[in-house]
Formats: structure tokens, C-alpha cells, sequence
């Protein structure tokens, strides 16, 4: 179902995206997709080295179910910016909560845009993983 | 360990990487995003998937980053940004493009930290910006570990 520009308010929240609990296994299959194979997400014994407990998810593992948090809102391809700060480490056994929320309409430019904040959190303890903001552009109602 | 600020705009040899379905696949099933599942000929790509285009287009960040004297795992992400300039599509040739765009040190709970801000900038095969990428990263080291 299509998103329209005239549907999203000031202060509206998007559904909430609950991702995991995460693996060791996922952080594997992550490295190999994305190719990076920094040992301090997959390799305990490195991890260990660089004086962490253990294996941690990549930031940017948590930043893709921010991602999606945003285009299973906005839809594919809505996405102009998107911008987080990392804050916190996800750990193996962790499940996280991405949540956003609608912060400014803009309208005028070649583009309806609308802009948001988000955060993604672990369930139990409401560690902050990351916060982020994003830019979607979103189709008008009755546009051709 | 501190990194030579004198290393401050320098630019990396361009890469290439041609966008694949396959991948857009293995990355969507790695997110647990269930598009993976029903995906089209020419699937949007999930909005963090430049990851890809780095990693297997033969940027090799930690030889990068050695190059400035870092060592990848003493490497904290501290910030991530897209700005997204136009689509890209299975097929696309995309051309990156590394530049160390920043060194400096700032105060954080432990003391001064060091980072660094790297921007990766994306044009496709008829030379057209496509994607803007910048990564900020805390080299740890003189900080002690937490």
C-alpha cells in the first residue's frame, strides 16, 4: 500500500520493527553479504584481544533494521537521506526495538519531503543502540 | 596512537562494483528483511547496501586504513550517513571513490577521542552522482579500552 505525502502528520510513529534475538550465526551471515570481516564481530578470540567480552554486531547490522524500520513505512526508494550515531554495542542474545517518529513535512521543493528521527533499543534493557534521522520523498495523492 | 593529521584529504584509488541480484538477495536474507523472499528482476536496493559496493568492490578498507597507520579492529563506528542522489539498479557499474575528509579529536567520557571522517562518494557508469556515503570512526588506543 502506497504511502502518500498527504497521510503522514507531524508527531505520527511509525510501526514498530522488533528484530532478533540476534546470533553469532547472523553475525557471520552478515559479514560474508556485506563483505566486512572485521574479526571483532565473528571471532571471540579477537574480540577478546581488543578487550571486549566478546563478539559484538556490526554497527552496521543494527543501522539495516533502521533501514528497514523506514522503507517498510515509506516504501522502496523513498529514501533521500539517512544518518544515525551509534551509541551503544548489541551483543549475541540481544533482541533490539527500531521505533521512528515523523518530525517535518516539507513541501515546495521538486519533492514532497518528510522528515523523521528513530531510535533502535535492546528490548530488556532499553539500551540505546543508535539514533538516527531521515529524509523520504513520498508521492501526492492525485499526482500523476 | 595518534593519526598524522597530515593525512587529512587524502584520496584513495577508485573502485568499481556491478550490482547484483544475487546480492541484493544474500543481503536482504542477512537483514532478516522478508523481501528477500518475493524479489523482483530489478529489486530496490536496502538503504545501507553501499556497504556491499565497498567491501566487495575491491576497496580494502582495512589496507586503507593501515595506509594512516590504523588498525581495523581498534576501529569504533561512531556515525553513518546516506544522502541518496539517484536510484541504482541491478546492473548499474558504480565507481567509488574513498577521501579522508577529516581528523580530529574530540572530548568524550574517556578522555580525548580520535576520529576520523571518511566520505565515499558514488557515481554510476554514465557519470552520474548516485550516492554520498560518510562514515565517522573512533580509532581506540589512546583512550585505553572500556
Amino acid at each position: 500500500m502506497t504511502l502518500y505525502f498527504e497521510d503522514v502528520h507531524e508527531g505520527d510513529e511509525l510501526p514498530a520493527l522488533t528484530k532478533g534475538p540476534l546470533t553469532p550465526i547472523q553475525m557471520v551471515r552478515y559479514a560474508g553479504a556485506s563483505g566486512d570481516f572485521n574479526p571483532i564481530h565473528t571471532v571471540p578470540d579477537m574480540a577478546k584481544m581488543v578487550g571486549l567480552d566478546g563478539i559484538i554486531a556490526h554497527g552496521m547490522l543494527i543501522m539495516a533494521y533502521a533501514g528497514q524500520l523506514v522503507t517498510r513505512w515509506a516504501g522502496e526508494g523513498a529514501l533521500r537521506q539517512f544518518k544515525v550515531r551509534f551509541s551503544g554495542m548489541t551483543k549475541p542474545g540481544e533482541t533490539v526495538v527500531c521505533r521512528g517518529t515523523v518530525t517535518q513535512k516539507i513541501e515546495g521543493g521538486t519533492e514532497a519531503l518528510v522528515r523523521g528521527k528513530l531510535t533502535v533499543k535492546g528490548q530488556e534493557d532499553d539500551s540505546l543502540k543508535l539514533k538516527g534521522e531521515f529524509t523520504v520523498a513520498l508521492p501526492r495523492r492525485g499526482a500523476p | 596512537m595518534m593519526v598524522d593529521p597530515a593525512h587529512k584529504g587524502k584520496v584513495f584509488p577508485p573502485f568499481n562494483y556491478t550490482v547484483e541480484r544475487g546480492k541484493v538477495r544474500e543481503f536482504l536474507l542477512a537483514i532478516g528483511d522478508e523481501r528477500a523472499d518475493n524479489l523482483g528482476d530489478d529489486p530496490p536496493l536496502p538503504p545501507t547496501f553501499a556497504t556491499v559496493f565497498a567491501f566487495w568492490g575491491g576497496l580494502n578498507l582495512e589496507a586503507a586504513l593501515k595506509e594512516v597507520g590504523i588498525e581495523i579492529w581498534n576501529v569504533l563506528h561512531a556515525e553513518q550517513g546516506y544522502e541518496y542522489l539517484a536510484p541504482i539498479h541491478v546492473g548499474d557499474v558504480v565507481t567509488g571513490q574513498l577521501r579522508i575528509e577529516d581528523i580530529y579529536t574530540k572530548g568524550g567520557r574517556s578522555g580525548q577521542l580520535e576520529f576520523v571522517d571518511l566520505v565515499l562518494e558514488y557515481t554510476n557508469q554514465h557519470g552520474q552522482p548516485v550516492l554520498r556515503e560518510k562514515s565517522s570512526i573512533i580509532v581506540r588506543g589512546s583512550e585505553g579500552a572500556e
